[in-house]
């Protein structure tokens, strides 16, 4: 009886004693890793390059190109020939270059056709005209295409030239039926243009309400805005603010408006328009 | 009889691992107190690694031996080193340019992970080691646990209540029975009487 409980104590006794040194042996294996290693934070840096873009002082210049070339230019050369379209920065000096494009189709609407030349227009003083060329190495239609000034306001932030047309003069004579073709595909690009166009001064006119609205809310120089607005145009505003662009945008698309008007009239009644608008970008620098 | 053998078996197993173990602690930590600086086993030191800059050659939360000393002026491109950055940051990356200037010798480097070389080159007095190789994967998350407080609290101290308890459980259960026995005997002599 006495000899079974000593036996009974001794086994309880073991098992706490087995337990007590696994968790010795537990304790002292957590102890010495961490140990050996709590000293040592070996971290590892993770280094990355970012290159962050920051656009700083970038906006609109208040730019604004224009093709000034009315009609339809008719090159009765044969290719290769070099052909070129007058632009025009009517609005302030750019602060940087845009590009253009130069599209070509040999029969039909230009703007669907491929593109032949890419290039880069350097900054235009205010009303500086240049013109750009392209040789033309086939037979067809030409059209250039210019961007505007990155964050342009307003409603083309790209516009097209007249079209440039460029056909062998014996050609034409002997094939007369192509011609009428080409006349009537041309007729056709006009008067998408104009509707365009007339589409374009609904808009304007609309945008120019608004603007009309706030220049009246506008208490204290509301006055001295209009006025000058009616007898400078362009040049009251000295730096590209918001208001002024609009303002300016306003004046200058109430020009355009009658320009477009006389000029969409001329095209329908079919006369040579290539004279007048020669003579009108000298009126307009004589106006300012 | 044979289950006894084997658990007095497994019993001093037991209990001689328990008694290396303790050794190799002592010495463990007597050595490197003599030595002084950074703990070290065999020459080596480990280092636990925090973050993934050398994957996949090495993996975060793995263990690294490196070996501390030497001409800290030998290595060459494609080396793995171990540096202090600053006090207390110590880096491990791969070299991947030797810039020796006559008088000193500094090391760009680079972690394999990593799309740059590190900004700052490395002066070779700042070296502390190199890694040879020997790496071991996870301990490091475990040792990183281990020092947390929750780690702590849950490897340490719930360990020991489980002892405790199922020594008290042990005990308790002894002696209820001692009592049962008890109070048969008593009252077999009662009813003798």
């Amino acid at each position: 009886m006495r000899q079974k409980r000593v036996r009974k104590y001794k086994r309880v006794s073991q098992r706490i004693i087995l337990g007590a040194q696994l968790l010795t042996i537990w304790y002292v294996l957590i102890f010495s890793m961490g140990y050996l290693t709590s000293e040592t934070m070996a971290s590892f840096s993770s280094s990355s390059e970012i290159t962050v873009k920051v656009k700083a002082g970038e906006w609109w210049d208040g730019s604004k190109l224009a093709f000034i070339g009315k009609g339809n230019q008719n090159e009765k050369v044969c290719p290769s020939t070099e052909i070129s379209v007058k632009i025009q920065n009517t609005g302030f000096t750019m602060i940087g270059s845009t590009t253009y494009e130069v599209y070509y189709i040999e029969n039909g609407n230009p703007k669907n056709g491929k593109l032949v030349k890419e290039g880069v227009l350097e900054p235009l003083e205010k009303d500086e005209i240049i013109s750009l060329s392209h040789i033309a190495e086939q037979e067809g239609f030409y059209m250039f295409k210019a961007y505007q000034r990155e964050g342009y306001i307003g409603k083309k932030e790209v516009i097209w030239s007249e079209k440039v047309k460029v056909k062998c003069k014996e050609n034409t004579e002997e094939n007369g039926e192509s011609e009428q073709n080409d006349k009537q595909i041309e007729l056709k690009i006009n008067e998408e243009m104009i509707s365009e166009k007339q589409e374009d001064n609904l808009l304007e006119e609309s945008e120019k309400e608004k603007v009309k609205k706030e220049v009246q809310q506008d208490n204290s120089n509301s006055d001295e805005i209009e006025n000058e607005q009616s007898t400078k145009g362009n040049e009251i505003i000295p730096e590209p603010s918001n208001e002024g662009s609009k303002l300016t945008v306003v004046e200058e698309q109430n020009k355009e408006t009658k320009k477009e008007d006389t000029a969409s009239k001329q095209l329908t009644e079919g006369t040579s328009p290539v004279s007048e608008a020669n003579q009108e970008p000298s009126q307009e620098g004589e106006e300012q | 009889m044979k289950l006894k053998t084997v658990g007095k078996l497994i019993s001093n197993v037991i209990t001689v691992i328990m008694f290396v173990v303790l050794l190799l602690m002592l010495f463990l930590v007597i050595s490197s107190k003599a030595a002084g600086g950074e703990p070290q086993v065999l020459g080596y030191q480990l280092k636990s690694v925090l973050s993934g800059s050398m994957e996949p050659g090495i993996q975060t939360g793995s263990i690294i031996a490196v070996k501390p000393g030497g001409d800290m002026t030998r290595f060459k491109e494609g080396d793995v080193i171990t540096f202090q950055e600053d006090e207390n940051k110590l880096i491990t990356h791969r070299i991947t340019e030797v810039i020796d200037s006559g008088e000193e010798v500094m090391y760009r480097t680079k972690g394999d992970n990593n799309n740059a070389v590190d900004i700052n080159p490395v002066l070779s007095e700042n070296i502390v080691a190199e890694y040879t190789g020997f790496t071991i994967p996870y301990v490091g998350y475990f040792i990183d646990f281990a020092q947390s407080k929750n780690g702590s609290a849950l490897l340490l101290i719930l360990p020991g209540l489980i002892l405790l308890g199922y020594s008290g459980f042990n005990i308790w259960q002894t002696l209820s029975q001692l009592e049962k026995k008890h109070i048969a005997s008593d009252d077999k002599i009662e009813k003798s009487v």
